[in-house]
């Protein structure tokens, strides 16, 4: 892995953790998990007509989100049952054309193709989703609290729902450059976590993850020539939320 | 005239939730809202605040601010922030607030907030919005005798010192009579509006679908 390649993983990691915070306060581990393997058939497409995975990727998740939104907004089905749906039938369609070779390389990821490209795009969805963050944190905080009290405030819920499923989509198109469709969930469950051992406040919480989605992708890109990038990063991500574990509790029986 | 409702109706998906409801409130009117599970009391009140789509008219005298407090079990409190944040998002200065909760309370987390604390809080959020109109969603249901008195003479204490008009929602009619002056009984339609003395058997058959007795207390 070269200097770039370290950077742009670090780069994405700390934006993938950092908002990932939202999506398990809402509750959303899981389907945001399953929501990241809409982008298969997308990420198909741009192998077959050489295009950067990227854009590939985010096209799908971004379609998939409003099929999505559109069919609960006219139904009563649960969430998590629509996004079920919609992640099978794109991971049967994505599955039919895409290049065996080529599935292993989108479902666990491949540093080593980045390019100097990807670190623009790295750096460019870092500032959007701190910019973002830092720009509606309120409108967040309160669509996670409690809709009704966001109503309060005149906060269009549908329209911050979408700027939250735009970052997400964004920050998983470029995770899945990187640890691929299969692992990119870990960024969406384990952070926060983490975080949540230790974090009193909301603006703790998102320094922990930041920090912590930092230093775990800085140690797995030391361990990369040794261990395939993307499954490292998720076992030393476990391997620090079971220490923070065990220290918090070690810590408070002392 | 501060809010006017002119044939509201609400339905989701094929099923109507509300239907012909009309009516008004008064400034610095105290109303209660009545009516079974499923009745339309809580959507009666988003498509209030706007956030549902209905049809028919609802119109606010110009400029009128409206606060809503919703049920505490639509509340997300896996959220780590504390009270004192909490409070802070909305730009309300603790100092205002200490004549009328503890004060470790603003260190505690959301998630360690017992029902009653909650309820305090979201009230107090609301009420230093400063509303022309409360809307009031179950504000007592998950509470113990002693805090729902508290509630009530919070209100109440508010209301002496700067009058607005209240919408409360809730199950018992005994619990608001004490603070309401007027009651309003949902059932997809409007059973009935009108004083409290003027609430009988008859109407809360109608309201409930079977016989309840009203029992008046002597004191």
């Amino acid at each position: 892995m070269d200097f770039y390649q370290a950077l742009i993983s670090i780069l994405a990691s700390v934006s993938l953790s950092v908002l990932s915070n939202f999506i398990v306060l809402r509750r959303y581990s899981l389907i945001g998990d399953a929501f990241s393997h809409v982008a298969l058939p997308g990420v198909a497409l741009a192998l077959a007509l050489s295009f950067d995975i990227f854009w590939g990727a985010l096209i799908f998740l971004i379609l998939g989100a409003i099929f999505i939104y559109l069919i609960e907004k006219k139904t009563s089905f649960y969430l998590e049952s629509l996004v079920g749906f919609v992640f099978l039938f794109s991971l049967a369609l994505g599955k039919i054309f895409i290049k065996d070779e080529e599935l292993i390389e989108s479902l666990f990821g491949n540093i080593k193709s980045t390019s100097t490209n990807d670190l623009i795009l790295a750096i460019l969805v870092l500032f959007l989703i701190l910019g973002a963050l830092f720009k509606f944190k309120k409108e967040f905080i309160l669509i996670t609290f409690s809709e009704d009290l966001a109503a309060n405030y005149r906060i269009n819920k549908h329209r911050v729902n979408f700027i939250f499923l735009f970052l997400v989509s964004l920050a998983i198109s470029l995770g899945i450059k990187i640890v691929g469709i299969l692992l990119v969930g870990s960024y969406l469950v384990i952070p926060p976590l983490f975080g949540m051992l230790f974090a009193k406040s909301l603006n703790k919480l998102i320094l922990i993850t930041g920090f912590y989605g930092f230093l775990t992708s800085f140690i797995s890109v030391l361990l990369s020539n040794y261990f395939e990038f993307g499954p490292t990063l998720v076992l030393v991500q476990s391997i620090f939320f079971f220490l923070g574990f065990l220290f918090k509790n070690l810590f408070k029986n002392i | 005239m501060l809010l006017k409702v002119t044939n509201l109706k609400v339905k989701f998906e094929s099923k109507t939730i509300l239907e012909n409801i009309n009516f008004e409130i008064k400034e610095n009117e105290k109303v209660g809202i009545l009516g079974p599970n499923g009745g339309g009391k809580t959507t009666l009140l988003r498509a209030l605040t706007f956030q549902i789509p209905y049809e028919g008219e609802i119109i606010y005298k110009e400029g009128t601010k409206v606060s809503l407090v919703p049920q505490i079990k639509n509340i997300n409190r896996f959220l780590p922030i504390t009270v004192g944040e909490f409070f802070s998002l909305f730009k309300i200065k603790l100092t205002y607030l200490k004549d009328f909760l503890k004060e470790d309370i603003f260190k505690k987390q959301i998630a360690n907030l017992s029902d009653g604390e909650l309820q305090k809080i979201l009230i107090l959020q609301a009420i230093f919005q400063k509303p022309d109109l409360l809307l009031l969603d179950e504000p007592t249901s998950f509470l113990d005798p002693i805090n729902k008195e508290n509630i009530f003479s919070l209100l109440e204490k508010f209301y002496q010192e700067k009058p607005f008009a209240v919408l409360i929602v809730s199950h018992d009619l005994s619990i608001i009579s004490s603070f309401v002056e007027r009651v309003i009984c949902l059932n997809k339609n409007l059973i009935c509006d009108g004083f409290l003395n003027q609430i009988t058997p008859d109407i809360f058959e109608k309201l409930y679908g079977y016989k309840v007795g009203i029992y008046k207390h002597k004191h």
